[in-house]
């Protein structure tokens, strides 16, 4: 498996590329946006992992072309996830916040590698979300993160991390692609879809 | 203007008021007091000369030069020697079952001598006061007859006046003067508190920011070394620390975040929400062995970003689990047009106000917290233009929240 992980931190960059490597196979570094843009333009990676304070090119003109080209991107954030940045029209696959470890890291890359080789499709009620292509049928892409909230409210599990957020954005998101489904909780019960105006 | 600013203008321009009104209402009162006890002075005059001057008077007129010196105005009020020709005064003496009346003197021009007898019938009950506005009446005996002298004070109480008119308006001038000075002042006294403020928040932001990246290195340095030597005792010293920090980071990260100039405002249901948030964290209330008490009327709303309320309910709880010792309440109702949230707990401290736990890196006695939660909360709280207090009553800790 080959990687692009790109921040302008050299320490972080020369850490996890240790820690990579043995486990997913090659990493290759970047620590600014305009070497990012020429190496994805001339090479293939399985996954692209960007500093969301890269320089000279930003992260979000990186996450359009990666995602021109269906590269799974993870974008790395130094705040909590929320509504505003899940609303991004160039919406990374995934965003992982700093601080993290290893393990949290590899498990984000390897969720969002699976969901693209996945093939599924969630469907409940008139909502229909594409896993493998990231996004709500005829509408607005969503994160893996998002995928993983609605995939819990369906199965009735509990929420990832941050889930609060994922469900404003995704229901923000059914809203835009003018679905009826919405997810609301309901007291004793949790959170579930329903279908507005029921 | 913030609000602590409009606070301290609106604070000081009400001590001025207070202040200038108690100086001016005991200067004017004073004042009036002491007209009236000349207007008594003179008409106790009058009752010991059976109520009036002696035309030829001449004694007062000679203690004037014995007043006099270089530094002396002379006799004034009662004790001037004009007063038996200046004064405007009649007197009518009645018998004593008070069918005849006598005019017993008249140096008045206002009214007629007839009218006076009317006025004087009218007052013959009373003792001493103030009749028509500026005349003063005195009624006494003497010798079976009861005399009623009304002596004119308009020319006297008219300074008095001047005084209570001029003093209002100069009390209105001084607040404006005095608003303008603030206006001014206050923008000198808050410009430092607002900048050490924003620092303080530019600070945070950017320590949040640059503790994420070195705690992340440190972490993946402490994997790496675990991977080649193995853990021990000092790598997994290091991990509970990172963690501390990365605990810390969160909480910083929060800091502002709902002052946000992007923030949704929608119709947030807050019953859900503390339901959602309560239901979420019964695990943790379990391991703790916490019980815990709801009382949530349904379908409560508020406007407001939901972030910054799944937030609040979240920090409200994560409080409650960290200080709670047997048992945590939530009440959330509707009082009034007002939503109230009030969240109560056996935390074991002294009573009293506890105000104090909203300031940020402030904790309660024997507190491991960071300082930070219920900061967060107020914030929260004074963004929606909400009001939060806390205190310990026999005990309990009771937080409530109106918005």
């Amino acid at each position: 498996m080959r990687i692009l992980f790109a921040s302008p931190e050299r320490d972080l960059l020369e850490c996890f590329k240790s820690l990579f490597d043995p486990d997913l196979g090659e990493t290759v570094t970047a620590f600014d946006g305009t070497q990012v843009l020429y190496i994805i333009a001339n090479e293939q990676f399985d996954a692209v992992i960007i500093d969301s304070a890269l320089p000279r090119i930003g992260y979000r003109e990186i996450t359009e072309k990666a995602n021109a080209k269906n590269t799974p991107i993870i974008v790395l954030t130094y705040g909590p996830v929320n509504p505003h940045m899940l609303s991004e029209e160039n919406l990374p696959n995934d965003y992982l916040s700093f601080p993290f470890n290893s393990e949290m890291i590899f498990g984000a890359v390897k969720n969002v590698l699976a969901k693209k080789s996945s093939g599924e499709v969630i469907r409940v009620g008139d909502a229909e979300i594409d896993v493998s292509g990231f996004c709500i049928k005829n509408g607005p892409r969503v994160t893996a993160t998002e995928t993983d909230v609605f995939r819990a409210v369906v199965e009735g599990k509990a929420f990832p991390v941050d889930g609060r957020a994922c469900v404003s954005s995704l229901n923000a998101k059914f809203a835009q692609a003018g679905l009826k489904t919405r997810i609301k909780y309901m007291t004793g019960k949790g959170f579930e879809t329903v279908t507005e105006n029921e | 203007m913030n609000k602590a600013e409009k606070k301290f203008r609106l604070y000081a321009i009400l001590v001025i008021f207070v202040l200038l009104t108690v100086l001016l209402a005991v200067i004017n009162g004073v004042n009036f007091t002491m007209a009236a006890g000349d207007a008594d002075e003179i008409t106790q005059m009058l009752a010991e000369r059976q109520g009036a001057f002696d035309q030829g008077e001449t004694a007062r007129a000679e203690g004037f030069a014995e007043k006099g010196g270089p530094f002396s105005m002379g006799p004034l009020g009662p004790e001037s020697p004009e007063m038996n020709k200046s004064l405007r005064y009649f007197t009518v003496a009645f018998t004593e079952k008070g069918e005849n009346a006598e005019t017993v003197a008249f140096h008045i021009s206002a009214v007629s001598e007839s009218e006076a007898v009317e006025w004087a019938k009218g007052l013959i009950k009373e003792k001493t006061g103030w009749t028509r506005g500026s005349y003063r009446y005195r009624v006494y005996k003497r010798s079976g007859i009861t005399y009623v002298t009304v002596i004119d004070q308009g020319r006297e109480l008219l300074p008095c006046f001047r005084i209570l008119i001029i003093s209002a308006a100069g009390e209105i001038l001084s607040l404006i003067i005095a608003w303008i000075m603030l206006l001014g002042i206050g923008r000198k006294v808050y410009a430092p508190l607002e900048e050490a403020d924003r620092k303080q928040k530019n600070f945070i932001k950017n320590a949040n920011k640059e503790f994420r990246v070195p705690i992340t290195v440190i972490s993946g340095n402490t994997e790496l070394a675990e991977k080649q030597y193995g853990p021990d005792d000092r790598t997994r010293s290091t991990r509970r620390q990172l963690a501390k920090l990365g605990e810390l980071v969160e909480k910083l990260g929060k800091i502002g975040i709902f002052e946000a100039s992007d923030a949704i405002s929608e119709n947030v249901p807050l019953s859900e929400y503390l339901n959602a948030a309560i239901d979420g964290a019964a695990e943790r209330f379990a391991s703790r062995g916490l019980d815990v008490r709801a009382d949530i009327e349904p379908d409560i709303t508020v406007t407001a970003d939901p972030e910054t309320m799944d937030r609040m309910t979240g920090e409200l709880i994560d409080n409650s689990l960290k200080f709670a010792l047997h048992t945590v309440y939530f009440t959330l109702k509707q009082e009034n047009g007002y939503v109230l949230l009030e969240t109560k707990n056996d935390a074991s401290l002294p009573d009293g106000s506890a105000d104090q736990v909203f300031d940020r890196f402030t904790t309660l006695e024997n507190s491991d917290g960071t300082g930070l939660g219920l900061s967060y909360v107020k914030d929260i709280v004074k963004s929606l233009s909400g009001r939060v207090s806390a205190r310990v009553e026999n005990g309990m800790f009771i937080l409530r929240i109106t918005l």
